[in-house]
């Protein structure tokens, strides 16, 4: 984190990175979305409504399949646990993926209308590099828009990242067990007074933080307003906030109310992705 | 996200029928009012019998309906991790042996997520550096495993009430590493306890009414769920949202309002329970 207020790649706090959408490029499904936003590359591809065997059969079911271009290798040695634990991690990443995208395709998609079918959804994790479950989400929703699929609203997903601000005293990690009970109090008065800082669409290497200042790290996804105006967004639909580790020790207290800074911010910052998805909607002549 | 209600010989849609007209009615299935809490009780397995296996700490997580999550802590020594080579390895898993009626897909990709979830929150309650024991070369390998032996709704917060009081004040033996140097004994503790809630918001009759502490059919019924993970000061450990309508701000602090007025009961019925045996 520079000096200047700017992050490493240049932006500011409150800048998103450079989106990129392309759709119907997969011919064997019903709808496909290539979509990237910096260096993360996600593309949904939807199958269905389609006629299937299942338990609820007064509406449709969702089968959400998250694979990844690029797992990581197997080892051998004595790195041969650890390495197998980071499989097994980014394997529940992935089913973490799996569930947020059935959520939000059980709160946008119209399943009602389609009693005893299936609608199938094929993620594929191109790159990961920060902001993976809103990278994933715009995707679903352009692949169900491609796909024609009823919708109740469209949404759009906004990460960010919260940090302590920085003029503050440095925190320096607790020691003993009388600064133990001493620091993370001043801390919490500090981190009291000042609001979180907020960085929007963060990188992996800001997501995964320096151990002090990141304290959370969010996930938005907000409906489009229902007045159609470009000045709000309609409400958060799905939404998953988890603090970081060794942040909380140094007094990186996560409160309701920079909650709700965060949420305002996901709202503003949904109404560009908005305007983003209404641009690329150019009818082919 | 939780496992499907156990509805025995009735059809979930009419289990589900019945559980919405109880709701128009202000009733829950199981008597409750709307804004109270199942209060759980932790059975804390002796220690002396089981130390030969590696068992570290064995807890059986209840509430007074029907969830019961057996909670396994076993530790062994091995590497660090390369990314992080002062601090130490905990994993988590959760199995749940007595579902075999549903879809085995399903079921695998709910246990992931709730091991992920049960995890992340864990690391960020709890200094991974205690369980060092030689930076970069040997540190405490601890293998958290969960069992869901019936699960009632709630499944985060059971999962996770039922760690954290494995955890919390676990004492790590006293041991002799391959190399033959003595590991004298450790005592594990939280710089925050995490208490978990789920809410399930119902918009019937235009008007929202929160449920809290939700059992599986009020979730499978719920227009919107909501997990609230908090700490003692009442900040936000982790926050869980999903639903069919969206929510405004409001509501979203008045689920964390409702999740920290019971914060302080359930803390006391995770650790009053743990420091027993002690």
């Amino acid at each position: 984190m520079s000096r200047a207020s700017l992050r490493r790649d240049g932006r500011g706090h409150r800048e998103m990175r450079g989106k990129e959408l392309r759709t119907s490029e997969l011919t064997q499904f019903d709808g496909s979305a290539w979509y990237s936003q910096g260096l993360t590359t996600v593309v949904a591809a939807v199958n269905g409504p389609v006629a299937a065997r299942q338990e609820d059969y007064r509406k449709c079911g969702v089968q959400v399949y998250v694979n990844r271009a690029v797992r990581i290798p197997r080892a051998g040695g004595t790195d041969r646990l650890c390495v197998e634990e980071q499989r097994v991690e980014q394997r529940r990443m992935d089913a973490e993926v799996e569930m947020f995208l059935t959520a939000s395709i059980q709160a946008v998609v119209r399943l009602d209308q389609f009693p005893r079918c299936v609608l199938e959804v094929h993620v594929t994790i191109l790159a990961d590099d920060g902001a993976l479950l809103s990278v994933a989400t715009n995707a679903l929703m352009c692949a169900l828009l491609d796909a024609g699929v009823p919708c109740r609203t469209t949404v759009a997903a906004v990460s960010i990242v919260a940090l302590t601000p920085e003029d503050g005293s440095p925190v320096t990690a607790p020691t003993t067990t009388t600064t133990t009970t001493a620091a993370p109090e001043a801390s919490s008065l500090l981190s009291s007074s000042l609001p979180l800082a907020l960085l929007l669409d963060p990188t992996r290497v800001e997501e995964g933080g320096d151990g002090v200042r990141t304290c959370a790290t969010a996930t938005f996804v907000l409906s489009n307003s229902a007045d159609g105006s470009n000045n709000s967004s309609g409400g958060v639909l799905v939404s998953q906030l988890q603090t970081c580790p060794r942040s909380s020790m140094h007094g990186g207290r996560m409160s309701s109310k920079d909650l709700v800074g965060m949420v305002a911010l996901a709202e503003r910052a949904a109404v560009s992705i908005f305007s983003f998805f209404r641009k690329c909607n150019v009818p082919l002549e | 996200m939780s496992l499907p209600p156990a509805t025995g010989a009735v059809e979930l849609g009419s289990f589900k029928q019945h559980v919405i007209r109880l709701l128009t009615q202000s009733k829950r299935l199981d008597g409750r009012p709307f804004d109270s809490i199942r209060v759980p009780h932790i059975l804390y397995e002796n220690r002396q019998d089981t130390k030969i296996n590696r068992v570290l700490a064995s807890t059986l997580y209840t509430d007074d309906t029907g969830t019961c999550v057996n909670c396994i802590v076993t530790g062994v020594f091995g590497p660090p991790p390369p990314q992080h080579p002062e601090e130490g390895r905990l994993t988590v898993e959760v199995t749940a042996p007595f579902f075999p009626g549903y879809s085995a897909f399903q079921i695998e990709g709910t246990l992931h997520e709730l091991a992920r979830f049960v995890r992340s929150t864990i690391i960020s309650c709890l200094d991974l550096t205690e369980l060092c024991v030689i930076s970069g070369e040997a540190c405490w390998v601890l293998r958290v495993e969960l069992i869901v032996m019936n699960a009632d709704g709630g499944l985060r917060a059971a999962t996770l009430h039922a760690a954290v009081a494995a955890l919390h004040n676990l004492t790590l033996p006293k041991a002799r590493l391959p190399s033959g140097d003595v590991v004298e004994s450790r005592c594990l503790c939280f710089h925050r306890i995490p208490v978990a809630a789920t809410i399930g918001l119902c918009g019937t009759a235009g008007s929202m009414q929160f449920l809290l502490d939700t059992n599986a059919a009020e979730e499978s019924v719920a227009d919107v769920l909501l997990t609230v993970v908090i700490d003692e000061t009442d900040g936000i450990v982790s926050f869980l949202h999903h639903g069919r309508f969206p929510l405004l701000l409001p509501h979203l602090t008045d689920a964390i309002d409702m999740v920290a007025s019971h914060g302080a009961a359930l803390r006391s019925a995770i650790l009053k329970s743990s420091n027993l045996p002690q």
